[in-house]
């Protein structure tokens, strides 16, 4: 059975999933807040302070391995892994734009008059005179990553899921998500799962939905020859980019990001497996 | 070993040839169809860069060369006749013809039959490359074709695998990938006489080939996944393109009303005024039904993009007093089942329309101004009778202030589309 894309653009009430919507264990996710090293604050840490912190970290980390939060998921069929709550709701979010090749793309996170992140900024496709770079144009939004123990990489797991859901209302233009998943080798630290983003434009909430096997890996910009699905049990961060080469303002406005378990999709990876 | 270290000190100080690792300036007179004619006398790999300095110090200088040129006689001179002179020539005195697929061809004519061998074909496929935007023939899979016969046939195609390792006749290959690469940029599908010009010209084990293989394999892939398709040729006439942009937005039952005769001071051209209103018969339910102390707003205009056209919609919607006063009931419980609660309470969770306001009716207009958007609710007071008894606020978004009402969208300004342009 072909996995299939589905598109909801018309739905104007407010979007109950089949299943039970369930937040993130409490015990996990707000612990490790309480310990993460704020990075605003000026003064240095110790050499000791930050062992203990680091060794208190870990001692949580193989206590929630040990009590297993995913296998929770089992009786979840979704789960929500950004929700617009509040002002501090924008921290979890970084914008990159091609000013770091640079390029003229301006873009910046905000708050929408219908209290929404606000993803809005200007596509400039003019090619920086560098003499090597050929193309230009391109603003991301990005998940922060986060970090756990001594500054290891945090991975999310989403293996129980099959699907990425997005609550959001664009502007008509195409956007990617990306998704960005840790590694072993440095050969694959680039790589990146991709999938393109239509938004309808307009007045009305537009929820997408992907399933993960749709999305296909490229690395530096360019699609793989030999392809493999997105590596679920090691993702770190989840990202939208504008960069349909189109010189214009966007704006895009995101409500939630979500992950469902889909029992009627059967398919693992829509794409040729060998390289071809 | 000598000898290799001699070719590695060349490669490493670029002061040879890439193709033949000779020194530069070795073949004074080149020998007949010898590969490396053009790539002894002038070749870097930042030959973009070195082509587009040219071209921008031309355009510097300006009219003196120009009209120089047109004093000039129309044969070309031997002095010209040198490979980047030549190129740059050609398609300096066709900028002045017309700016079509035609002239582009016979462009190409004429630079085959000025010289039998073809020199310096790389830097006129590079700068065809740069011009085919001035001849709009960007989406013409045909010129791109003809841009590949100019390749010979069969010299550049590897013979052993040791040809294959070291990438034969990397320079050409590379601007074939170019050419390829504007060809995935425009979003064109090859055809079989690409594949052919290709497995021709550089052989099935050559880069130019297997990045043919790839776009023939993720092109068809990726063709009909947009669930909002678009016509591949907009239409031009705004009023079409209106339609096009209301009917992408609106509900699936609304009916699309357009007025194009105006008694307004502000219609310059009454040919080019338009407006058109999208209504469903659900909205005009819902607005019937509008309590007449809660005002309504006409807010706009928002953007809509259709590819690459942006169009402006303006929107007559209830006020958002629901935003404040439900944060409070919104049930943010983590353990409790939400669907459960909900209809233990006997609570409906809040619909979005209620959290932002309803829409009631969606409209495009050639002239946003509240004088016609004054005449859009008069319209609308046609079908909609209760609409005469309530308030209506206009929100419209200024270019320049920097209001709080707005929502966020900045840049160059909300500009509706022309009808001129």
């Amino acid at each position: 059975m072909m996995a299939c894309v589905k598109y909801q653009g018309l739905c104007r009430h407010f979007i109950l999933h089949s299943g039970v919507l369930r937040t993130i264990p409490v015990a996990h996710a707000g612990t490790l807040k309480t310990l993460h090293r704020s990075f605003s604050s000026e003064e240095k840490e110790s050499f000791y302070g930050s062992l203990t912190r680091n060794f208190k970290l870990m001692t949580q980390e193989f206590v929630t391995k040990l009590k297993s939060p995913n296998i929770d998921t089992m009786f979840d069929r979704s789960r929500v892994l950004w929700e617009y709550k509040g002002p501090e709701s924008l921290k979890e979010f970084k914008v990159v734009t091609d000013a770091t090749i640079g390029g003229q793309s301006t873009a910046k996170l905000g708050i929408s008059r219908n209290n929404k992140l606000l993803f809005t900024g200007n596509l400039n496709t003019d090619v920086p005179k560098d003499g090597e770079t050929v193309r230009s144009g391109f603003c991301t939004l990005k998940t922060l990553q986060q970090f756990g123990s001594f500054n290891r990489k945090v991975e999310i797991d989403l293996t129980p899921f099959t699907t990425l859901h997005l609550r959001l209302r664009g502007d008509g233009r195409a956007y990617m998500i990306n998704m960005y998943c840790n590694s072993y080798f440095t050969l694959t630290h680039d790589d990146v799962w991709s999938y393109f983003l239509f938004t309808r434009g307009g007045p009305h909430w537009q929820n997408v939905s992907i399933p993960f096997s749709k999305f296909f890996l490229s690395s530096q910009g360019r699609v793989q020859d030999k392809q493999s699905p997105v590596d679920l049990e090691r993702v770190t961060s989840i990202g939208l980019t504008m960069a349909d080469a189109v010189n214009g303002e966007f704006s895009l406005e995101l409500g939630s990001i979500h992950v469902t378990y889909d029992a009627t999709e059967s398919e693992e990876f829509v794409y040729e497996r060998y390289q071809t | 070993m000598a000898s290799c270290t001699r070719l590695l000190h060349r490669l490493v100080l670029n002061h040879g040839c890439r193709v033949c690792y000779l020194p530069f300036g070795t073949f004074r007179r080149p020998p007949l169809y010898s590969a490396c004619v053009e790539s002894c006398a002038k070749v870097t790999f930042r030959q973009e860069l070195h082509t587009s300095t040219i071209l921008s110090q031309e355009d510097a200088t300006g009219s003196k060369q120009q009209q120089q040129q047109q004093q000039e006689e129309s044969h070309l001179s031997a002095e010209s006749k040198r490979t980047l002179s030549l190129s740059r020539n050609l398609f300096k005195e066709a900028t002045n013809k017309s700016a079509d697929k035609e002239t582009f061809y016979q462009l190409i004519r004429t630079f085959g039959e000025v010289d039998k061998r073809r020199r310096g074909h790389l830097q006129f496929i590079e700068t065809a490359l740069k011009y085919m935007p001035h001849f709009n023939v960007e989406k013409d899979i045909n010129a791109y074709n003809k841009l590949l016969d100019i390749f010979p046939k069969g010299v550049y195609v590897a013979k052993n695998v040791w040809q294959v390792i070291f990438n034969h006749f990397p320079e050409q290959q590379t601007v074939a990938l170019k050419v390829l690469q504007k060809l995935e940029d425009n979003k064109i599908m090859p055809n079989n006489e690409t594949k052919k010009l290709l497995l021709d010209v550089f052989g099935r084990q050559s880069h130019p080939v297997k990045k043919y293989q790839r776009i023939m394999y993720w092109f068809p892939k990726f063709r009909n996944i947009n669930p909002f398709p678009l016509p591949f040729e907009l239409p031009s006439d705004p009023v079409l393109l209106a339609e096009l942009g209301l009917k992408r937005i609106c509900e699936y039952e609304a009916e699309l009303t357009v007025v194009k005769e105006f008694d307004d001071s502000s219609s310059d051209t009454n040919a080019n005024e338009f407006l058109t209103s999208s209504q469903s018969p659900e909205q005009k339910d819902l607005l019937s039904q509008h309590p007449p102390y809660r005002p309504l707003f006409v807010e706009g205009p928002f953007n809509l993009w259709l590819r690459d056209i942006k169009l402006g919609y303006y929107v007559l919607r209830s006020d958002a007093i629901y935003l404040k006063s439900l944060e409070g009931d919104i049930v943010k419980d983590e353990d409790e089942e939400f669907e459960a609660d909900y209809n233990m309470r006997n609570m409906k969770p809040p619909s979005e329309d209620q959290l932002e306001g309803s829409v009631y009716a969606m409209c495009m207009t050639s002239n946003g101004s509240q004088e016609r958007l004054n005449l859009w609710i008069k319209k609308l007071q046609e079908d909609n009778p209760h609409l005469a008894r309530l308030p209506v606020i206009f929100n419209l978004f200024d270019n320049n202030t920097e209001s709080k009402e707005r929502e966020g969208r900045i840049g160059e300004g909300t500009k509706l589309l022309k009808p001129d342009t």
